[in-house]
């Protein structure tokens, strides 16, 4: 027989390159896949994060009303449900309104839940308000958003 | 192994070095991405805001301070109340004297503001350079990444009397720093 004299190497010879080659290639596309794991999870936060800035700020403007400063009843009997049907398609929410000064205590809570939230964002937003006696009180209105499962 | 072998292994682990920089790169890039959760102090609500809603709203709890002769009823604003104090400090009076309102104004910052620590801190200007009259709350760190936000409360004795609100993570105030 005559060898090969063309040949790079024998196949154990090649086997140490072949390793290096297929480590190479595993480690670039399980990082590019890890990768694009993270910016998908990243862009949905920051879409749901503006979702609740934007409903947090939407509830606030329905709370002012005509821009005079409301009373504490007023808050209490508000009805946010055109803003809770404004959120987009597919999002779960939950919104507290709570006087936080001079009394600690939950004026408001409505929401749209059909399930436990998993990835989720949240928005404050303070504001004025008057009490009984000529005391303006301090209210603030948290908003949880996330994305529902329906089933 | 011969020559030309040994090439192809040198081939091969240059390969695998430029592989492990691509790897670097991109984590590097989901890292900047991400973002450091101390990088912004996220308050949440702006600081502005919450600075004009403190402001704004009612002391909320009467006060009697025999020593001056004053009563604040409660219905008071905590931006009037700020300047009614600064005023009197300005007279002469020792900041002391106000503690049973400076406690208050401390607990409903911290309602306000938390879970993020707050100072409030009111100044005189006097010529360029402002002097701060009374610190309220918790100061940072000095390498503390804070936010601020700053309103003028009005005129005393001819100058100006401006009030800041410094927020921090509250693990990097002063008092809670390991």
């Amino acid at each position: 027989m005559r060898s090969d004299q063309d040949a790079v190497g024998g196949f154990f010879e090649d086997l140490p390159v072949l390793a290096f080659v297929l480590a190479g290639i595993m480690s670039v596309a399980g990082t590019a896949c890890w990768t694009n794991g993270q910016l998908s999870e990243t862009d949905d936060s920051d879409a749901l994060g503006l979702s609740a800035a934007r409903l947090a700020a939407d509830v606030v403007m329905d709370l002012r009303g005509d821009g005079m400063l409301p009373s504490i009843e007023a808050v209490r009997s508000t009805n946010l449900s055109l803003q809770l049907n404004g959120l987009a398609e597919g999002l779960a929410c939950l919104v507290s309104v709570w006087c936080i000064h001079p009394d600690l205590e939950p004026l408001l809570v409505v929401g749209v839940t059909d399930s436990d939230p998993e990835v989720a964002s949240s928005g404050r937003v303070l504001m004025n308000a008057s009490c009984v006696g000529g005391i303006v009180s301090i209210l603030e209105v948290r908003v949880l958003v996330w994305e529902a499962h329906n089933g | 192994m011969d020559e030309r072998a040994q090439l192809a292994l040198l081939d091969a682990m240059v390969f695998f070095a430029v592989s492990m920089v691509i790897c670097g790169t991109l984590m590097s890039y989901v890292a900047s991405n991400a973002g450091d959760p101390c990088e912004s102090v996220g308050t949440g609500a702006d600081t502005d805001e919450s600075l004009a809603v403190f402001l704004e709203s009612s002391l909320g709890e009467g006060f009697v301070l025999d020593g001056l002769n004053l009563e604040l009823t409660g219905r008071e604003q905590f931006g009037e109340t700020l300047l009614l104090i600064s005023a009197m400090v300005l007279q002469g009076h020792p900041v002391e004297v106000f503690e049973p309102v400076l406690s208050h104004i401390e607990v409903v910052l911290s309602r306000v503001c938390g879970p993020w620590a707050a100072l409030l801190r009111t100044s005189l200007a006097d010529g360029d350079e402002w002097v701060t009259l009374m610190e309220i709350g918790q100061g940072p760190t000095e390498d503390a990444d804070t936010e601020s936000a700053s309103q003028n409360l009005g005129m005393c004795e001819g100058a100006t009397v401006m009030v800041t609100l410094v927020l921090c993570p509250a693990l990097l105030s002063q008092s809670l720093s390991v």
